[in-house]
């Protein structure tokens, strides 16, 4: 991102530093006066690292830089002739049309491009992929009513090389998750329904060792099971369905519906305050509520925990959502810790659980372009703060054929 | 509660993991009565069964059918298709019982012919329970095919 950004601010200022250049250049009454500024300004435009090339208004190549020349794959010589041997496609890949090009746009229209993707398809075919501002020269078109324009491109192909390879490492990684899980859970099924099945039929019937260690059998299924369901639940967190307001307040009431045994087993009083309507989707949201709910009753310091929900806006286009209980808290070293797979902070005899809870909650905020973190609370307990898109304004009035209005909502 | 009118209730089982064919009966011992629970490994055999061919010249027709989707040779879902395009066979209830909740399979045999889907439990309580229903139900309350 810092990295389009600056691309941006380069274009910009190498746009300034060409028509500098030009205007020297064209004026050679002024040259005497300019002149020095004029060799600085090349020597800058050589040692750029992203291309910068200049068309007149009948999208001749009029300048370019050495950087053009790697990028483009076009030799200095060629390009002087004017060469043009490179394919542009679009970010998909595609080919780009002639028209959509954003030297096209600008020349026709005066207006800027500002960090469009690009791939160049070189005639050996070698593929660059570049992002690509253009401006204007002049505030005024030439006589056949075009303007010349100063493109700069930096190369961003090692760049998204790695995105891309991030990404399929991760969907790979999902699908191993799901499949491990999925086809686990089968044999799983066998062992511990037998197990089960032994202690059902044959408890008391041999000596003590065999319940023993039947129970510990059972035991050690379970939790595995716990773990490969939690897996499977982790590898379909935050799937991609398409983003629709879901309204933060009833999703929490079918949380607390479907934890009623739990809030009831920690006598607790859970405060839920007015919550927003977000973009998103709406299981993985419940989901997330679940687990910080299912949390904060776990970890309780005794009978009677009391827990509160709240939310506030949280700067443009975004909402900040609040689960604070008065618990057991958590120790300022471990809470970035909390949030990695398998991190149990207690042992099993204190709290049960895989460690796979907050991993998921991490990861259905970050599919949901927001972030999440713990803070302690002032007189004990822990806060986990999390943030997810706001409705943007003319959608907020549409609202999910499956939420009704807020006036019926059984917020508890 | 397994006695129609004084015989014994037949079921076909079409699962094709020993383990989990065997799981079904001690659920059904387990559960209360016995029922006659026969049980063939793949989709092809269950349809010779039911049309009494070659090597199931004797068989009853079962009452009722319990049928594993991922078979073998010829899926649980083929085995319905053709079971509900055989006048003989299309009145027999068919109760897919999978490990998969997968909504697409769900939909897949309602839409094939299945009178209920019903998910084996990882819990062997919870199975037992459901294989109970299933017998309580089909042979207590619901009136079968003569």
């Amino acid at each position: 991102m810092v990295g389009l950004v600056l691309a941006g601010v380069a274009g910009a200022l190498v746009g300034a530093a060409v028509a500098l250049w030009l205007l020297a250049r064209r004026r050679p009454e002024r040259r005497r006066g300019v002149g020095a500024g004029s060799q600085l300004q090349r020597a800058i435009l050589d040692s750029l690292q992203d291309g910068v090339v200049v068309y007149d208004e009948d999208e001749r190549i009029v300048f370019f830089n050495p950087a053009a020349e790697d990028i483009l794959g076009v030799p200095r010589e060629e390009l002087m002739r004017g060469v043009r041997t490179w394919e542009p496609l679009r970010a998909d890949g595609t080919p780009m049309e002639q028209h959509e090009r954003p030297v096209a746009i600008t020349m026709a229209t005066g207006e800027p491009c500002v960090d469009v993707d690009v791939g160049l398809r070189h005639r050996g075919g070698a593929l660059r992929w570049t992002t690509v501002s253009t401006r204007a020269l002049h505030e005024r078109p030439a006589e056949n009513g075009r303007f010349p324009v100063v493109v700069a491109f930096t190369d961003i192909t090692e760049r998204r090389e790695a995105t891309e390879a991030l990404e399929r490492t991760n969907a790979e990684l999902a699908q191993f998750a799901y499949v491990a899980s999925h086809d686990l859970s089968e044999p799983l099924r066998m062992v511990s329904s037998y197990l089960q099945l032994l202690r059902r039929r044959y408890h008391g019937q041999i000596d003590e060792d065999a319940d023993e260690f039947i129970d510990f059998a059972v035991e050690g299924a379970n939790r595995m099971r716990a773990l490969i369901e939690d897996l499977l639940a982790y590898s379909r967190a935050g799937g991609r369905s398409d983003p629709r307001p879901v309204d933060c307040g009833l999703v929490m009431a079918d949380v607390l519906s479907s934890l009623a045994a739990a809030v009831a087993d920690a006598r607790a009083q859970v405060h839920v305050g007015s919550l927003p309507l977000v973009l998103g989707d709406r299981v993985s949201l419940a989901q997330l509520l679940q687990n910080l709910l299912a949390n904060a009753l776990k970890f309780r310091r005794g009978p009677g925990a009391r827990v509160w929900v709240t939310s506030r806006k949280d700067g443009p286009g975004m909402w900040q959502l609040t689960v604070a209980d008065d618990g057991i808290g958590i120790d300022p070293r471990h809470r970035e810790r909390v949030f990695k797979m398998f991190q149990r902070l207690h042992d099993r005899e204190a709290f049960e659980g895989t460690g796979i809870g907050l991993a998921i909650c991490r990861k259905i905020v970050e599919r949901h372009g927001g972030r999440i973190w713990v803070e302690g609370r002032e007189g004990g307990g822990t806060v986990f703060r999390f943030t997810l898109p706001a409705v943007p304004a003319p959608a907020a009035v549409e609202r999910a054929p499956d939420a009704p209005a807020r006036a019926s909502s059984p917020v508890a | 509660m397994s006695i129609l009118g004084g015989r014994t209730a037949r079921v076909l089982q079409v699962e094709d993991n020993e383990a989990d064919a065997r799981l079904t009966r001690e659920a059904l011992r387990e559960a209360g009565e016995e029922l006659r629970l026969s049980v063939v490994s793949d989709g092809e055999q269950a349809l010779a069964y039911l049309r009494n061919e070659t090597g199931f010249e004797d068989v009853p027709r079962p009452h009722l059918v319990l049928l594993d989707l991922n078979l073998p040779r010829k899926d649980g879902i083929e085995v319905l298709q053709e079971m509900r395009a055989d006048p003989e066979l299309a009145p027999i209830p068919v109760i897919v019982l999978t490990s998969s909740s997968e909504a697409r399979d769900v939909e897949a045999s309602y839409a094939a012919g299945a009178n209920a889907f019903v998910v084996k439990s990882l819990e062997l309580d919870e199975f037992i329970s459901r294989i109970g229903v299933i017998r309580e139900f089909w042979f207590g309350v619901a009136q079968l095919p003569s």
